[in-house]
């Protein structure tokens, strides 16, 4: 089952490096929802249960169906249906994305004292930080910025599920709060950038240099 | 007292958001600069007691938390009268712009107090929403792009610290008060210690606003209404310093402390660099202010790299930096509005038009260049000499080098505007100036230099109560 969860979450960011279409960059999310759902699901055993129910309402709720919606709502709205501004072609970001994964497999194994960490999961959220980021390299639009960045905020999370250390229910509340302010704001931006610029291309914001 | 001030600044942000008078906005201002003071006297009184296992009243605390509160009843005046300048488009905009500025001033409280470092990060994220909103205030095209850069920019650097934070949980069973790690961390593995800090780094210059996360802060605070220009450059550069120097209190105990050292003195030195090579082509007002406190964040950083004897170096050339940079950004908003632009080559001979804010603005100068009177002339000093004194020479010579060609600059483009002509068509129609609106930059000016001068003893014990190291 575990290899099955890693192996679904780098299809995902296999996935993310060759689709143009918008919906599906949004599918791809919400599937990287249902994978941490289920590592959360499978892998978190001996964790209080209140801690349970609520990172699996984290991520079933919130990353699965939450996010994904108002994402979509956002793509509605700007009109935003199918992007091909990416600055490198597919299949090249395709071998980067390859080696992006193999290299967090291999740093891995090189780090020491691994004891407190669980080894596969964190390869996992290093590569899917380092594809978000070069996700967002690649794109000239803010909505996909937008994706990026929640590519690395699954990468992110899957990290804390690796670490697998319970933080007080406060703490990871206070954590899931701002991540979702965070994207709601964000998509306000996109939404304003939207009614300014009758685009959501990041080409117009530029404007800010010496 | 302490959860309390929490919980009434947010009620009070919430009535503001939802106020749609002016009198009742000015009213909730009002309770809120007496909140900042009955909190200032809460935690001078209370130094070195937890609260709720997240929250730790040490020094620093204090030491930033007063700053604040000092800074704050200046910057609401001065937004006040940028308010008054620039008018928000209704009264739901003003009141949204008043709440943003409270919830951020608060925010940057939590970080201060914070001992658990997830509770320092979701306060800092918190501080990059508000601020978001307060630089979208003119809601132009530059502003919504500076704010959607900041924005995004400081989400991605907020996520890489928070990876750093969980590596840091999962090595200390899930401990993140730093109060506590501290003393155990020499047990820690100084391998996944050295990813920590590295990452925890990287991530929170965007809120130290040094390199390398450093241009969207530029962009930020060349745009944003001065007032919150000024509380960005100082209070929230000193909340992301705090995070960085309460990570490395825990560093500096294992052995990589001299890699951490070395990180952070490769970081100071580019983020001089950078700052002396932009300040030669700089064009506005506001954008050379922004790289002089790049500057003045990489001098901060070269002297915590120095440890335990850069530290009280650092400290007070923090708070001496915060009370001179607030005071330059106040002047800077009356000087746009005099000559109705900021590009530094339409702006001139301000000497003519308005005495004593060129005298106050002057003053700022010599506090920035660190030229005596300036209290940052004797923490440069003492810096530089450390270096030779420990035989790194290369490093010394270095950072005067740097540090003339910035004054050099920063000289350069400020005797400009005091003394000469305007460089290119000027505006033919002035604003009058208002002394009353370079009294408070000038009071920020004195405090400096009685800090500077008279150095009060409890300052100073603050201080040395704030350097953890044993």
């Amino acid at each position: 089952m575990e290899y099955l969860f890693i192996i679904g979450y780098a299809a995902t960011l296999f996935y993310f490096t060759v689709t143009d279409r918008v919906k599906k960059y949004i599918m791809l999310l919400f599937f990287q929802g249902v994978i941490l759902s289920g590592i959360t699901f499978f892998h978190l055993t001996g964790m209080e249960t209140i801690n349970m129910i609520f990172i699996i309402f984290e991520t079933v709720a919130v990353k699965a169906f939450i996010i994904p919606l108002f994402l979509m709502k956002i793509r509605k709205r700007n009109n935003i249906v199918r992007l091909s501004e990416k600055t490198i072609p597919a299949h090249y970001s395709l071998v980067i994305v390859f080696i992006v994964i193999i290299s967090s497999f291999l740093l891995s194994n090189t780090l020491q004292d691994l004891a407190f960490i669980h080894t596969k999961y964190f390869s996992i959220a290093i590569a899917a930080f380092f594809a978000g980021l070069y996700f967002i390299i690649i794109h000239k639009n803010v909505f996909m910025n937008l994706i990026g960045y929640m590519i690395i905020e699954n990468g992110v999370f899957l990290l804390s599920l690796a670490v697998s250390q319970e933080k007080p229910i406060l703490i990871d509340m206070a954590i899931l709060m701002d991540l979702l302010a965070g994207v709601m704001i964000l998509g306000m931006f996109i939404n304003h950038i939207g009614n300014t610029f009758k685009s959501a291309s990041s080409e117009y914001l530029t404007q800010l240099k010496e | 007292m302490f959860l309390n001030y929490f919980a009434l600044s947010v009620v009070l942000g919430l009535i503001t958001f939802l106020s749609r008078s002016r009198k009742l906005n000015y009213f909730l201002l009002f309770m809120f600069l007496v909140l900042q003071a009955l909190m200032v006297s809460f935690v001078y009184q209370n130094i070195g007691v937890h609260y709720y296992d997240y929250f730790y009243i040490d020094s620093i605390g204090v030491i930033f938390f007063s700053l604040l509160a000092l800074i704050v009843t200046f910057d609401f005046y001065h937004s006040y009268k940028h308010l008054q300048k620039n008018p928000a488009a209704d009264m739901r905009h003003e009141s949204r712009f008043w709440a943003a500025l409270i919830m951020f001033i608060t925010s940057i409280a939590g970080v201060y107090f914070s001992d658990n470092l997830a509770v320092l990060w979701v306060f800092l994220e918190a501080t990059t929403l508000f601020v978001a909103i307060l630089i979208l205030y003119e809601r132009n095209t530059f502003s919504l792009e500076a704010a959607w850069k900041y924005l995004f920019i400081s989400s991605v650097g907020l996520a890489i610290a928070f990876m750093g934070i969980l590596i840091l949980s999962g090595l200390t069973d899930g401990n993140l008060n730093v109060s506590e790690i501290w003393k155990n961390a020499s047990t820690l593995n100084p391998a996944w210690i050295k990813i920590v800090f590295f990452l925890i780094v990287t991530g929170l210059s965007v809120k130290m606003e040094s390199f390398p996360l450093y241009p969207v802060c530029v962009d930020a605070l060349g745009i944003a209404p001065p007032p919150v220009s000024a509380l960005m450059t100082t209070t929230l550069m000193n909340a992301g310093l705090i995070g960085v120097l309460r990570t490395f209190t825990v560093v500096l105990q294992t052995d990589s402390a001299e890699w951490a050292k070395s990180v952070l003195l490769i970081m100071g030195i580019l983020s001089v660099l950078i700052a002396a090579y932009k300040m030669s082509h700089v064009r506005f007002l506001e954008r050379l202010l922004a790289f002089s406190s790049l500057e003045h964040v990489g001098v901060i950083l070269i002297a915590f790299s120095l440890g335990e004897a850069g530290l009280t170096i650092a400290i007070m050339y923090m708070i001496l930096h915060s009370l001179i940079k607030a005071s330059l950004f106040f002047q800077t908003d009356k000087i746009s509005y005099i000559y109705h632009t900021h590009k530094l080559r339409k702006i001139g001979h301000y000497f003519g038009y308005d005495q004593f804010g060129a005298i106050v603005f002057m003053i700022g100068f010599l506090g920035i260049a660190a030229i005596p009177p300036s209290g940052l002339f004797v923490s440069e000093y003492l810096l530089i000499k450390a270096f030779i004194a420990q035989g790194s020479y290369f490093v010394g010579i270095e950072l005067f080098i740097l540090l003339t060609i910035v004054v050099y600059f920063l000289g350069h483009n400020i005797m400009h505007l005091l003394f000469t002509e305007e460089r290119e068509c000027p505006v033919k129609v002035l604003t009058k100036p208002s002394v009353m609106e370079s009294v408070m930059p000038f009071v920020l000016l004195l405090i400096m230099m009685y800090l500077a001068f008279l150095q009060p003893e409890f300052i100073y014990d603050l201080i040395r109560m704030a350097i953890p190291i044993s």
